[in-house]
């Protein structure tokens, strides 16, 4: 059994965003323009920005069932 | 005549995007025989957008560019906007492509009168690949997220209710997120997040049976 705590919410939401191509940016309304490795940073330091990226990570994550049914 | 009042501020690499993404409602909404009233670039300021809406009262006000719980901006991020001046949207319906604006500003507005108002309760967000900065209408990473943000006005100005309008957007954005969620170009992963997000954060306030005519 995996301990979900921050520590490894933290490193799952890198890894997967260490999947997107290193020149993709990110535009997220008044919080700017940020590259995949200036994201990672954000997440990694647990700031507003890197809590929301982490967010949309787990939201995706949980709704894969349903995306993954859609193509059944 | 029906008019069309547009926002479109300029002053950053996302409002770059939305600026290119939202010239096809301005096209559709001039084929379809619509006044359109354009707040552009330095000109999207808070003086000249409650000016159009005072003087020229549109039917359906479009807003592109950043945005909080209560307050939608222009060009440099000068609230263009807020709760105190939200009855200015009296009898529109209104769609701001922008973070958080339905939560507050939307509420308030529809409160005031506005017929309907579509937002996003979250952040907005979309990928970008660094080499289309300067011609965002071929980034193939943002396209499909800004191809279902544009999809909301496409329809109202098709005489579609808000309702529909909004429907009509997540069932683009189901589409694209089940053909992406297949694919094997590294790319499309940072689409799908985007799109998913988006999704998860697209409402609105108000009468969803509202539309234009």
């Amino acid at each position: 059994m995996i301990e979900v705590n921050e520590k490894y919410l933290k490193k799952l939401v890198v890894t997967r965003l260490n999947a997107v191509p290193p020149d993709v940016s990110f535009s997220i309304g008044k919080y700017g323009d940020f590259t995949r490795d200036q994201l990672i940073e954000q997440v990694e330091k647990g700031t507003d920005v890197g809590k929301a990226a982490t967010e949309m990570e787990l939201s995706f994550l949980r709704k894969l069932p349903k995306f993954a049914k859609m193509v059944e | 005549m029906t008019r069309l009042l547009i926002t479109r501020p300029q002053h950053d690499k996302g409002t770059y995007y939305l600026y290119a993404w939202s010239k096809e409602i301005i096209d559709s909404a001039a084929g379809h025989g619509w006044t359109v009233d354009k707040s552009y670039g330095p000109k999207a300021t808070r003086a000249e957008v409650q000016s159009r809406l005072e003087k020229n009262p549109p039917d359906f006000v479009f807003f592109n560019g950043h945005g909080s719980e209560s307050e939608m901006c222009g060009h440099n991020l000068e609230t263009i906007l807020d709760e105190s001046s939200s009855h200015l949207l009296k009898g529109t319906i209104t769609f701001a492509r922008a973070c958080n604006c339905v939560v507050k500003l939307g509420k308030s507005a529809v409160d005031k009168g506005c017929r309907s108002f579509i937002g996003y309760v979250g952040e907005f967000w979309f990928p970008r690949i660094n080499k289309f900065e300067s011609s965002p209408l071929e980034d193939i990473a943002a396209k499909p997220v800004l191809e279902v943000s544009n999809q909301i006005p496409l329809s109202i100005i098709k005489n579609h209710t808000t309702a529909e309008a909004v429907d009509s957007a997540k069932a683009l954005a189901l589409k694209h997120i089940s053909k992406l969620i297949l694919s094997r170009e590294p790319y499309d992963r940072a689409a799908l997040k985007a799109l998913s997000q988006n999704d998860d954060s697209l409402v609105y306030e108000g009468d969803g049976n509202a539309k234009i005519g």
